[in-house]
């Protein structure tokens, strides 16, 4: 069944239909929402919220690109959960288990199909790009990552934050420039091809 | 050369290549002559090459959602029907409320003027041959024939002890109209005789005696002092027998009256359910 098909019968009320829309694409939803929110739980939140908002709004999605659509409600989501957070900060500064105690051990970077120093390696990476990140504002992150991370163009971004395509332009590449001297406190994380290029 | 903020902007469009027409053909000529803004470009390239290698972080769980999650949304669209159905019942209501109290008051059930039509019905449910007996002067015709006086008077006597028996005062008019008749022509059937006797005397054919018998008509009228001129005859727009109610069975009335209660029912039951409703999600 194809995307339109499985849209046509959401807006029914097939939720099943919709289900098949949400696992196609909650990959990409956490994604983005982890990479603007910066943490799992926070990340988590919003992108329920951004689901449950997309099959409430169904009906406004008037064709056109899915991606785009979607993405801008994630980016919407995130940027309320955000708030929320911001009001009432209840994200832990070390991971903690169901009950609520925090882990002594390291056995929550344990990974099930990946080496432990590969995992740690990736992650890290991943912990310094998200570490580069927070430190942007909100919207200026939000713009990066959708070019940078989801791959859309200027266009398609403008229309997902509701911005002219220059604000666009103009605060990517400040965003880049940022990262761009963040990354160098990193510098040992990064693969060796991007070393080279910090030391020019 | 310091770089620009200007500068950072358009290396940052070109490695997307979102840099267009002059733009471009500038910032390209001097890429190829400024060492120092091809090493700004290397280094946004290489940032947005690690951005772009950022790992994937798969989904931790499925983000599926379950009816009890959009479920406000049934719950809503069920309690705004149950609110729409109220509403519709409450217009029902209304409307066969106006169609039963205001059909009455149009009609002139209860209006203290009785309307022509009102009249009429009633002239309609008098026996046909006293309604005849009221608008046309068929009596003034029974006298002036003689030979059918005897029948006729017979059929009159009939209609009195009938008009006495009912006593409305239409039927009373009509028996003080019969008797002045009665007494015309008792009158006229003397007069008559004496007559009779002479022609049979002279041989008349019955001819002529037809022709005694108009001038008869003639005298007859003549001999009736108090009889007043025709009037113009009214032309009356009968009812039909369909649009005549009958007095016995009504069952409009019943039906308005089942109505009323079913859709003032269907008013408060779905006003309940609503509410119940709403009460339950909040």
């Amino acid at each position: 069944m194809d995307l339109k098909e499985q849209i046509r019968k959401s807006l029914k009320g097939d939720l099943n239909s919709f289900n098949q829309i949400v696992l196609e694409y909650q990959n990409l939803v956490y994604n983005q929402a982890y990479r603007m929110m910066g943490e799992g739980a926070s990340a988590e939140d919003a992108a329920q919220e951004a689901f449950i908002s997309a099959y409430k709004k169904l009906h406004t999605y008037r064709g056109g690109s899915f991606k785009s659509w979607l993405l801008r409600i994630v980016s919407n989501a995130c940027y309320d959960e955000f708030r929320r957070r911001k009001r009432q900060p209840i994200a832990p500064l070390f991971p903690e288990d169901k009950n609520g105690n925090e882990l002594d051990s390291v056995s929550w970077l344990e990974g099930n199909e990946e080496k432990p120093e590969d995992y740690v390696l990736r992650s890290e990476l991943s912990d310094a790009i998200q570490t580069c990140l927070d430190r942007l504002e909100f919207e200026f992150r939000t713009i990066v990552v959708l070019v940078d991370l989801q791959g859309m163009d200027y266009a398609s971004a403008a229309k997902v934050i509701d911005r002219p395509l220059g604000t666009v332009k103009s605060r990517l590449a400040r965003a880049r420039r940022n990262l761009k001297d963040c990354l160098q406190n990193f510098r040992e994380l990064l693969p060796v091809e991007f070393r080279q290029v910090g030391e020019v | 050369m310091r770089i620009t903020d200007k500068d950072w902007i358009q290396l940052s469009a070109y490695l997307d290549d979102e840099l267009s027409g002059k733009e471009l053909e500038q910032l390209q000529k001097r890429l190829k002559s400024d060492s120092q803004l091809q090493a700004a470009l290397e280094e946004l390239n290489a940032t947005k090459q690690i951005l772009k290698s950022a790992p994937q972080i798969p989904a931790p769980r499925r983000f599926t959602l379950t009816p009890e999650m959009v479920g406000w949304k049934e719950k809503r669209t069920i309690n705004r029907g149950y609110r729409l159905a109220a509403a519709l019942m409450s217009f029902l209501l209304i409307g066969v409320l106006i169609l039963d109290f205001g059909g009455i008051f149009f009609t002139g059930a209860m209006s203290a003027v009785p309307s022509q039509k009102s009249f009429e019905v009633q002239l309609e449910s008098m026996p046909e041959s006293a309604a005849d007996a009221v608008e046309e002067p068929a009596l003034m015709d029974a006298a002036a024939e003689p030979e059918a006086v005897a029948g006729e008077d017979l059929e009159v006597t009939e209609h009195e002890e009938v008009f006495a028996a009912e006593d409305t005062p239409a039927e009373e008019a009509l028996a003080v109209a019969v008797e002045a008749a009665e007494e015309s022509l008792a009158e006229g059937i003397a007069g008559d005789e004496q007559e009779e006797k002479t022609l049979d005397a002279d041989g008349t054919t019955g001819a002529n005696r037809a022709q005694v018998g108009e001038g008869d008509l003639q005298n007859t009228q003549q001999a009736l002092p108090t009889q007043t001129p025709e009037p113009a005859p009214v032309v009356i727009d009968y009812l039909s027998k369909e649009e005549i109610p009958d007095p016995d069975s009504s069952p409009r009335l019943p039906t308005l009256r089942i109505l009323e209660i079913l859709f003032g029912l269907g008013v408060i039951g779905f006003s309940a359910a609503a509410w119940f409703k709403r009460r339950k999600s909040s």
